[in-house]
């Protein structure tokens, strides 16, 4: 019995061993399948500051006020006039002729004796402005006298510059001839200017003379003196340059300038509706000269670079005084601000997407009449043009484009789908709608990445004072499919058309840009894998 | 091409890694009918044979075994629902998988073995060659092989931590006793002096690559700390005799007991492997200290103002995964066991018990539970039937058949016999067989007998 039991016990584990192994994994009947990784990948990341939005046009004009706001600041620095179009010196000579009787020399004939005879003559300075001189404190330059006379002795002239002074000390120069039996005796001298000084108002007319005391000693040799005999010297003035001239320049027009200020932030654009609430243009005038001048303003305006149209501004003021330095070396500057207040359409001109602004100024000197006026070898008369952009305001309908070059040549064997996601979070307070647009080197669309335009990046909300409050993130997919993949091998440029608009724009709610607003843009992609085998 | 090379890896690892036994050689036989065999003495120093003596030289026990916790054949191979062909499924591997899984490799060859009897006392000497390789590998570490990090892990940490190797060859030569203490009480120990060839100890690996579900941004951390010392062994076929050279020193002692509680119920325990080897010789460590980085993509900012960005991103990759070597010499524990349980003689031909095995592999501890029951046909015949089931294997049927006489004593065991007869089915594969010279019967046992 015990033995029946046992072998049906052993029977029993056996057949449950049999059932539990029948069942076996034929290696052979393996059929194909396919291995489906999905991968996701972040692919690039940026943050960019409000500097780096502007900064491909605007980056070195943004200016911030002490609440963080931001401004553009679109400047043109113009020397308007420089010190020689206002004060030259120009070479000039200066002859002088006597005769021996003329002198006062008695005719004898024969002369051993020694004489001297003392005389003046003035010397009158020109310049193409016909400018009063009054003084002049030259750098450099160069007075050469040149003496020749036909008498028969020796001859000394001495020549004395009461108001022309070296280190403080009047100049004189003395010519000796020493007869040698032939005539005209012939000598010269020099008096470098560059440490010269002169008083130009003791000549009778009181300005631009210079007197000279001359001195003609003649010691005798025992030839005879006949009377006709020339005594003639000259004076060559040449190379002159003053550290500082006095003078009146009289009332005379100085200048007509013409200048631009291009304005970069809207040359991507191609169409759009903005305002900026509170644009001004400042005219800031720097004058160096002891010179006031009158600026008069003929025309300020934009010009729409693309159109050619003109939007003249109006109701600013058509003069305006630029007043002088008291003191040479210094400067005095002089701003005519232009704002809104103060002009009658300042904000309608900016609006329509100019692209220039223009100023037609021109400028006279001495508009109260007679003064003294100084003039530094270094004076200028500057005009720096500024067209303060605050960045507030509200804009629809912005539009531009931009094109990259890009190409996605890459094993598509293994890949099913490709999903790009663009996720961003914008703390400014414009929305842009985005039309990414795959193409061909002909520009034939292969894909429309985002299905028609789709807003990418949302606008930051704004309080009543028109600061964004909080960012706003969008996270868009695009997917390619296994379908659409081939086309990618001919991709070659992405455009991107993009229609922008400030927070509510549309509603003209007014928003403003700040120091501190961040964009941030992160790009991933997923890709699904499928490996037949 | 990739077909026949998946196919490929496909047959290697239906040989090598699903067909496998338990993952450590417990040798269930021998806490049951095998109890007598010589070779139970090394699973319980308690144990003794029969007979007052017994040697073996080169024939004695060898055991081999393959274990794969993760997942069976049968697991990656799915049958499809419109016919009988066979697709490949690595997401119904997956869902068979632990947190952390092993594919181990076990091999122990007694090279020497002599044991006598005088009295109460018996005294062992055994000369052991013991290989064991363990590749613990995450869940998610194939998840994000099969799957990427765009499906499941996405949002995730992808958690590979533990990810590493586990390997250790050595020499034992052990000296073990067991005696009597009265009729019930049987103490017994081995002392053994190791003699190390190669270990490979992952003592630290975290691992962890996590995808955010919305930015896609990539943050890899991790630290490592490997130790090697051996390295390479030489295949399989490496010379256990070059441990008698090696200046890997260890030692480890073996506790057991069993205690006669009742005429027919003997209740019996072991602490096994409890030691360390010092690996001193050609050791080569490498260590990573903790970091975490994260990839969000081309930086736009820097690339654009910096014209060597790309390359100061290289560098900062080739940083973080820089690792740090060293040759210091380190102590590795043995992995220890503690063995508990009962033998109960039912009838004189037949015994049933039931034992829990305590691993501690890898500072883990792993209970593996069997029941056992036996049946002796003959004073020379043995047979045992074993049924084991541990946290991730619950169809572990072992058998065992053991031979004594005419001064031999041979078996042959398996803990896993599905591991023949159903391959695809089972996580693991063991076979252990040996044979054992015996002379002279305990007369005081025949005593007690008749």
């Amino acid at each position: 019995m015990k033995t029946i039991r046992m072998r049906y016990t052993i029977l029993a584990l056996l057949l449950i061993s049999v059932i539990y192994a029948c069942k076996k994994v034929d290696l052979s009947k393996i059929s194909s399948d396919a291995w489906n990784p999905n991968l996701a990948v972040p692919l690039a990341k940026g943050e960019f500051s409000v500097y780096d939005v502007l900064e491909k046009d605007t980056g070195d004009l943004i200016v911030i006020d002490q609440q963080g706001a931001l401004a553009l600041e679109y400047t043109s620095e113009k020397v308007l006039i420089n010190a020689a179009d206002v004060a030259s010196l120009p070479d000039q000579n200066f002859n002088f002729s006597q005769s021996a009787n003329g002198l006062g020399v008695l005719t004898v004939p024969s002369y051993s004796g020694t004489q001297t005879f003392n005389y003046s003559e003035i010397i009158s300075l020109t310049n193409p402005l016909g400018a009063e001189l009054y003084d002049v404190d030259f750098k450099n330059g160069l007075i050469t006298i040149t003496t020749s006379t036909t008498l028969l002795h020796d001859v000394k002239y001495t020549f004395s510059f009461p108001d022309l002074t070296e280190n403080g000390t009047s100049v004189s120069r003395v010519i000796n001839l020493v007869y040698g039996g032939t005539v005209p005796q012939i000598g010269s001298t020099t008096i470098n200017l560059n440490t010269g000084f002169v008083d130009l108002t003791n000549g009778p007319n009181a300005h631009s003379e210079i007197n000279v005391n001359i001195a003609v000693e003649i010691t005798g040799t025992g030839n005879p003196i006949i009377g006709a005999e020339s005594i003639d010297f000259s004076f060559s003035v040449a190379n002159m340059e003053y550290d500082l001239v006095h003078g009146y320049f009289g009332m005379q027009n100085l200048f007509n300038a013409l200048d631009t200020v291009d304005i970069k932030l809207f040359n991507n654009f191609t169409s759009g509706s903005f305002s900026l609430t509170n644009p001004s243009i400042d005219l800031t005038f720097v004058n160096s000269f002891g010179l006031p001048v009158q600026i008069g303003i003929n025309q300020i305006k934009t010009r729409e670079t693309s159109s050619g149209t003109e939007y003249p501004l109006t109701g600013f003021p058509p003069t305006f005084n630029v007043t002088a330095p008291s003191t040479a070396g210094q400067s005095s500057s002089s701003t005519l601000s232009l704002n809104t207040s103060n002009t009658g359409n300042l904000n309608t001109i900016i609006t329509p997407t100019p692209k220039s602004l223009i100023y037609d100024v021109d400028g006279t000197s001495n508009p109260a009449g007679q003064a003294i006026n100084f003039v530094k070898d270094d004076s200028k008369l500057k005009l720096k043009g500024t067209l303060n952009l605050p960045l507030e305001g509200f804009a629809t309908g912005f539009m531009f484009s931009d094109t990259i070059e890009a190409s996605a040549d890459f094993d598509q064997e293994f890949v099913e789908s490709v999903m790009i996601r663009l996720n961003t979070e914008n703390g400014f307070p414009v929305e842009a709608n985005i039309k990414v647009l795959l193409v061909d080197q002909n520009y034939s669309l292969l894909k429309d990445l985002t299905n028609g335009t789709q807003t990418l990046i949302g606008a930051a909300p704004v309080n009543s004072a028109g600061k964004a409050t909080t960012k706003v993130q969008k996270i868009n997919d695009f997917t390619i499919t296994k379908a659409e993949l081939p086309l990618l091998s001919n991709m070659k440029y992405i455009i991107f058309e993009v229609d922008s608009q400030t927070f509510q724009g549309n509603q003209d709610t007014i928003v403003k840009m700040y120091e501190d607003y961040m964009f941030t843009v992160r790009v991933g992609m997923q890709v699904q894998g499928s490996v037949q085998f | 091409m990739i077909q026949k090379l998946i196919k490929s890896y496909l047959l290697i690892l239906a040989v090598v890694g699903f067909n496998s036994i338990s993952e450590a050689q417990n040798n269930f036989g021998f806490y049951g009918g095998l109890q007598l065999m010589p070779q139970a003495h090394a699973y319980n120093p308690a144990f003794s044979p029969e007979n007052k003596f017994h040697f073996s030289l080169g024939t004695g026990m060898h055991s081999l075994g393959f274990s794969n916790s993760g997942f069976t054949l049968n697991d990656i191979l799915v049958e499809r629902a419109q016919d009988d062909s066979l697709v490949l499924s690595p997401s119904n591997a997956i869902s068979k998988m632990a947190k952390l899984n092993h594919l181990g490799f076990n091999v122990q060859n007694e090279l020497l073995s002599f044991g006598m009897k005088l009295r109460k006392t018996y005294f062992s000497v055994g000369l052991y060659n013991r290989l064991s390789v363990q590749f613990a590998y995450p869940k998610d570490f194939f998840s994000l092989l099969v799957e990427g990090n765009g499906g499941s892990l996405l949002g995730q940490r992808a958690d590979m931590d533990g990810l590493g190797i586990y390997a250790n060859s050595y020499v034992e030569l052990a000296f073990g006793a067991n005696r009597e203490f009265g009729d019930k009480l049987k103490l017994g120990a081995r002392f053994k002096l190791l003699s190390g060839i190669g270990n490979v100890k992952t003592e630290n690996s975290v691992l962890g690559l996590t995808t955010d579900a919305t930015t896609f941004d990539l943050t890899l951390d991790g630290e490592l700390d490997l130790r090697t010392s051996g390295l390479p062994i030489n295949g399989l076929n490496y010379d256990p005799m070059t441990a008698l050279t090696a200046r890997n020193k260890g030692f480890a002692f073996d506790f057991g007991g069993s205690y006669q509680l009742s005429e027919r119920l003997l209740i019996s325990a072991s602490l096994l492997d409890l030691g360390s080897i010092k690996w001193t010789q050609n050791v080569q460590n490498y260590k990573r200290s903790s970091f975490s980085y994260t990839f969000e993509g081309v930086d736009l900012n820097q690339a654009i103002n910096d014209s060597n960005y790309f390359e100061t991103l290289a560098d900062t990759l080739e940083h973080i995964f820089k690792v740090e070597g060293n040759t210091d010499s380190y102590r590795a524990v043995l992995p220890a066991r503690f063995i508990v349980g009962a033998n109960m003689e039912l009838t004189k031909m037949f015994g049933a018990g039931a034992f829990l095995f305590s691993d501690f592999t890898n500072n883990k501890y792993r209970p593996t539970l069997m029941l056992q029951g036996s049946l002796t046909l003959k004073k020379w015949f043995m047979l045992n039937a074993t049924y084991s089931v541990s946290a991730r294997s619950a169809t572990n049927v072992g058998v065992s058949v053991g031979l004594k006489g005419s001064g031999m004593a041979y078996f042959i065991s398996s803990d896993n016999v599905f591991g023949f007869i159903a391959p695809a089915r089972s996580k693991n594969f063991h076979i252990s067989t040996g044979l054992a010279f015996c002379i002279g019967r305990d007369r005081d046992k025949e005593v007690e007998e008749e």
